[in-house]
């Protein structure tokens, strides 16, 4: 019927709460029962996923983001200055750090007021390289450009980072799966098709717009605040890296920017090419120049990503049983 | 019900709406006419607070409009359709109306029941085979027909039309009649602007002539017609041959 599964369908939620399910007792038992490489690429998977829902959620209601780093930043110093200042140990500190980021975002949304489409782009980019200069200038605060290592003694061990992260990566698409079954996606989707017609539907687009983005800069800042717990180090470079804010978009866009399951397939995919490519051509030089090489083409050969491709490849196959269902009925 | 009271609208040097007082009285069904520039979409512009007049009030039931929202106004009753179609073109017709639920009344309302109204108006309308389909897909008459449905769908005490049957083939057009029609035999007041002068005529109980921002003539559908002004500065011929048409 229609061609772009924004929402989960009625019918797919029992099976969709089953892959959740799935997913989640695979984010607990890999790290547990796997290498330190698996600890590693499940903190790199679960990081990737998250950073695709949150740039997706934002994208959805039609604000993209270039500044994903600033979320993933002020929720990784967050988390080390609870932990170095106060004492906080690694899971509580994850709260303040989504509390900043979620605010940081909502503050952006004000601030920003009706910005759209590029201008707003631009805002989000020079907010992060701002807040890159802040903390160089703040070394009191953060480290300045130096940088600071968290506290050892409360370092928890890698594999419950992992575990963390991915638990974390697989609630959050569980939450944009549930939030894609409620109004509040469709007035979303209604202020990325047409703000100014929208509003004539009763739709305020500030309180949505302070709303998703706050959201998706809680799961952003989530995701960088696991992950100083896991490296340990950070500085300004690392905190609001451009790489982080590159990472966000390219999962939605190689996956299926505006759909449920393209930002995870996309998150997923990005990580295997970047693993493959490692794997086959060592750790540089022409590893990046492949990984980047294949992005592009799948970007410019499947314009509605991964997942659209599969929908098209699976249609006539979906209408045959489809057409063979009512036949069935009929008979 | 709407009273709009020495309305003026100045863009720069323009004078748009020029010291405007109009009426729409409960369950009334008004026909504005007037030729192109007149200022009649500025007007549904001010009413529905996309801008906001340089002078005068507008009130709907004694409750003041200007400097509310569009979203505050259309939870407030009232609903209208833009000239120059919008469908939010990536989401099906069913979802565009859908949409129009939610937001639009007091109470929250679910997916079920959302889609259940929206369906109703669609089918209303006459778009329910349609409602698969990506509203950027519809033909330019369909997309009238959405934003009908849409406004419908809000449940408006007060419907504000622009031109929604300009660009239907006249099958469409002799159905919206009928159902514009029963929606106000159902107790909705309706303001429509339309250049199609004989559906005006055929539909509305007062006609209000809007000529420079200002009031031409404003009286009953058969006096408008005949009235020497209208026919001079708007008409260009008696209308009376069209009115039988
Ligand atoms: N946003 C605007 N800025 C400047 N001029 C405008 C604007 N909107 C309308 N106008 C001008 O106001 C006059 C009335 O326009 P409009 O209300 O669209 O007329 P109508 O709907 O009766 O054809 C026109 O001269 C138009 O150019
Ligand atoms: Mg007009």
């Amino acid at each position: 019927m229609n061609a772009n599964r924004e929402s989960g369908s009625p019918t797919s939620l029992p099976i969709a709460l089953l892959c959740y399910g799935a997913a989640a007792v695979a984010a607990v038992a890999l790290p547990l029962a796997g290498s330190p490489l698996a600890v590693n690429l499940m903190l790199r998977a679960g990081s990737i996923v998250m950073l695709a829902i949150s740039w997706n959620l934002a994208a959805n209601a039609g604000l993209i983001s270039l500044g994903h780093s600033t979320f993933w930043g002020l929720g990784s110093y967050a988390a080390l200055l609870m932990g170095n200042r106060f004492g906080w140990p690694f899971l509580p500190s994850i709260l303040p750090a989504m509390a900043l980021g979620a605010a940081v975002a909502a503050l952006l949304a004000v601030i920003t007021g009706r910005l759209r489409g590029i201008y707003f782009a631009i805002a989000t980019l020079a907010l992060s390289e701002g807040l890159r200069v802040i903390a160089v200038m703040l070394p009191d605060l953060t480290g300045g450009g130096a940088g600071l290592f968290i506290d050892q003694t409360l370092r928890p061990e890698p594999r419950l980072t992992a575990i963390v992260t991915a638990l974390g990566a697989v609630c959050f698409a569980l939450l944009a799966h549930l939030l894609s079954r409620t109004p509040f996606h469709y007035a979303c989707r209604a202020m990325r098709n047409n703000e100014h017609a929208s509003q004539m539907l009763g739709i305020n687009p500030l309180r949505f717009r302070i709303t998703v983005l706050a959201l998706s800069g809680a799961i952003a800042a989530f995701a960088g605040g696991v992950n100083i717990w896991y490296g340990g180090f950070l500085d300004p470079d690392i905190g609001f890296d451009l790489h982080i804010t590159i990472l966000a978009q390219i999962g939605p866009i190689l996956g299926g920017i505006h759909t449920l399951a393209g930002p995870i397939i996309g998150g997923l995919a990005t990580l295997l090419i970047a693993e493959l490519t490692r794997m086959w051509f060592g750790e540089q030089g022409y590893s990046l120049l492949v990984y980047g090489a294949i992005l592009i083409v799948s970007i410019m050969y499947m314009p509605n990503g991964i997942y659209g491709t599969l929908r098209r490849l699976c249609a006539p196959w979906t209408k045959r049983r489809a057409a063979a269902k009512t036949a069935l009925v009929a008979s | 019900m709407l009273e709009v009271r020495r309305l003026t609208m100045r863009f720069g040097g323009l004078v748009a709406i020029d010291d405007l007082s109009l009426t729409v009285k409960a369950n009334q069904f008004l026909g504005v006419i007037g030729p192109n520039g007149a200022g009649k979409t500025t007007l549904l512009n001010l009413i529905t607070g996309y801008l906001t007049p340089s002078s005068g009030s507008i009130t709907l039931e004694g409750a003041a409009l200007v400097g509310r929202k569009p979203y505050h106004i259309c939870r407030m009753g009232i609903a209208r359709t833009f000239q120059v179609v919008q469908p939010l073109a990536e989401m099906t017709v069913l979802e565009n109306a859908m949409t129009s639920v939610f937001y639009s009344g007091p109470h929250r309302v679910s997916i079920t029941q959302a889609r259940d109204r929206a369906f109703e108006a669609l089918s209303l309308v006459g778009l329910a085979e349609q409602s698969g389909m990506l509203a950027g897909a519809l033909t330019l008459g369909n997309k009238k027909k959405l934003e009908l449905a849409r406004a419908l769908a809000t449940r408006p005490r007060l419907l504000l039309l622009d031109e929604v049957m300009a660009g239907s083939p006249q099958s469409d057009v002799i159905d919206l009649m009928h159902v514009l029609r029963a929606i106000h035999a159902s107790g909705t007041s309706i303001l429509m602007i339309e250049h199609l002068v004989p559906v005006i005529l055929a539909l509305a109980e007062h006609v209000f002539v809007l000529n420079f921002g200002q009031e031409l003539y404003q009286g009953r559908p058969e006096d408008v017609v005949t009235h020497p002004e209208v026919i001079e500065s708007y008409l260009g011929k008696p209308l009376t041959a069209l009115a039988d048409a």
